[in-house]
């Protein structure tokens, strides 16, 4: 029961300082300046008009909801240690584990939150302009969602290791190489020299596949949904690279000088 | 005899640097040191003399590289051990759109009180530090004063047995330091521990009844206030005796640190 306690009270601390925080404001007007664009646009034929649509939110929503995800993580505990704040935490029969799942939980329930009113827009401008929903959109938004989770957990384990902005950085690059882990290396593992195949097997097993999460081809061209048990695989390979990373979160938080 | 209430035993921290961590500075040499249960403990130093350091393993923040620390006989670095304690850094910047109430509220749930229970404790922190009537302001209307006075309700409104103060009067007016002064006599009289670290010798010499004076990670005196002033207020006022006590042995430790540097 304490530990549940301990997890709510600084889940629900970092929310309410995460939703001060200036960057989630802009990105609501990023998102609805795309809208906006979209939803003004007159040219094209109904079918092009939509793939447009489609390719814009597929592009935006993504990018917005990991910019989103990592800024809100990036900064709470370096801020915690600046502050003192975090001293006195620790002070408390609190453990440390506690401080990352409850500090994940909250920018979590920010990136969330976030994710949902930024969707939200989308699908009223789709809704406004009386566009076809594709049938795959609750697939891949799902997927989005996962990934949202994924850069959460990313951020927190790197605001261990370095300073926000460089965690930012480090962040946003991966968000754009990680589509390309697996496409690039697949090849790579078969048929090459071991020398070769051992740090491509590394760097492929070491690093999620960021491609997984990206279901822009099925909702641009309205392709048919595959069924949710299909989805089950990606979803478990997001949840569980969302724990590993959370975990490690927890143990090098557990060994450092703060 | 009863157990001691913070006790420091053998107590070593490198911190490592440069490549591969091989070059390490010896913040502290292996302190020792044990507070008495109820007794006010005044912890002085030059800067960098591995004061915060200590501070630091004390409440499990760093951990030694060798020795260990411990709470009424328990390791700190358990949490349980750490309800025993009440900790107030010397600058903390609170969250400006909390209240007082908020924050001290925050705090007493952290350490373990429940929801009816903690609104009660914080009222009685508030109270105890002189800020009933402000208990309700957002804490971006504070003075630095009030803030401390903030950072001290939190830190009493569990009733910890034990008080680390770091600095508790620092950049604080006179009048400031008058009012954090009494509340520690206060708190005192109430049967605290209090270990209380501090540049302001006349605090110290007001407030404590034993203290130690670390220098270079090392603890070079260690006592009672009172008879290691006894020697010293037979040429200096009792109000300079400190600081001629606390001068004296840095500056021996220094001429000692020389002359070996010089014979190396």
């Amino acid at each position: 029961m304490t530990t549940l306690t301990n997890l709510y009270l600084i889940a629900h601390e970092t929310v309410r300082s995460a939703r001060r925080r200036r960057h989630l404001p802009v990105m609501l007007l990023a998102v609805l300046a795309s809208a906006g664009i979209c939803c003004s646009m007159e040219f094209f034929g109904s079918v092009h008009y939509q793939q447009f649509f489609f390719h814009i939110m597929m592009l935006v929503l993504p990018l917005v909801t990991v910019v989103v995800a990592t800024l809100t993580t990036c900064w709470v505990l370096p801020q915690q240690r600046q502050d003192h704040t975090l001293h006195l935490i620790l002070a408390r029969p609190v453990a440390r584990w506690q401080v990352i799942i409850g500090t994940f939980l909250g920018v979590a329930v920010t990136s969330v939150m976030a994710f949902f009113v930024f969707t939200a827009i989308f699908l009223l401008s789709l809704w406004w302009r009386a566009v076809v929903f594709p049938p795959a959109l609750l697939h891949a938004v799902t997927l989005l969602l996962v990934q949202v989770l994924l850069f959460n957990a990313l951020a927190l384990l790197l605001s261990l290791l370095t300073t926000p902005a460089m965690t930012a950085v480090v962040c946003l690059l991966y968000y754009f190489l990680g589509q390309l882990i697996q496409p690039t290396l697949q090849p790579v593992l078969a048929g090459t020299p071991w020398l070769v195949r051992l740090p491509a097997w590394c760097a492929f097993f070491a690093t999620p596949h960021l491609n997984y999460f990206n279901l822009t081809m099925p909702v641009v061209h309205q392709w048919p949904a595959v069924s949710w048990f299909m989805l089950v695989p990606t979803i478990t390979y997001g949840v569980g690279w969302t724990a590993l990373l959370l975990l490690a979160a927890c143990g090098l938080f557990r060994r450092c000088d703060v | 005899m009863s157990e001691p209430a913070i006790q420091c035993v053998d107590v070593v921290k490198d911190y490592r640097g440069g490549l591969g961590g091989r070059q390490a500075y010896r913040a502290l040499h292996g302190i020792s040191l044990a507070v008495p249960q109820g007794q006010v403990f005044g912890f002085l130093g030059p800067n960098g003399a591995g004061k915060t350091t200590a501070l630091k393993i004390l409440l499990s923040f760093i951990r030694p590289t060798s020795g260990a620390a411990l709470l009424f006989g328990r390791s700190t670095q358990e949490p349980a051990t750490r309800r025993l304690l009440g900790y107030l850094p010397e600058t903390t910047t609170y969250p400006e759109y909390l209240t007082a109430r908020e924050a001290v509220m925050f705090y007493a749930r952290l350490s373990g009180l429940a929801r009816g229970t903690a609104a009660s404790a914080a009222a009685d922190a508030l109270r105890t530090t002189g800020l009933r009537e402000d208990a309700d302001r957002p804490l971006k209307y504070f003075s630095k004063g009030m803030r401390q006075r903030v950072g001290l309700a939190q830190a009493i409104v569990h009733q910890p047995a034990c008080l680390v103060l770091d600095e508790p009067a620092s950049g604080l007016d006179p009048l400031g330091r008058r009012e954090i002064r009494e509340l520690i006599t206060h708190l005192r009289a109430q049967g605290l521990t209090i270990f209380f670290s501090s540049h302001e010798l006349s605090e110290v010499e007001a407030i404590c009844d034993t203290i130690a004076i670390l220098h270079r990670g090392r603890i070079l005196v260690q006592g009672a206030l009172a008879a290691l002033l006894a020697s010293a207020t037979e040429h200096h006022s009792r109000a300079a005796a400190l600081e001629a006590l606390f001068v004296n042995t840095i500056r021996q430790d220094d001429h000692a640190h020389e002359s070996v540097s010089d014979r190396a």
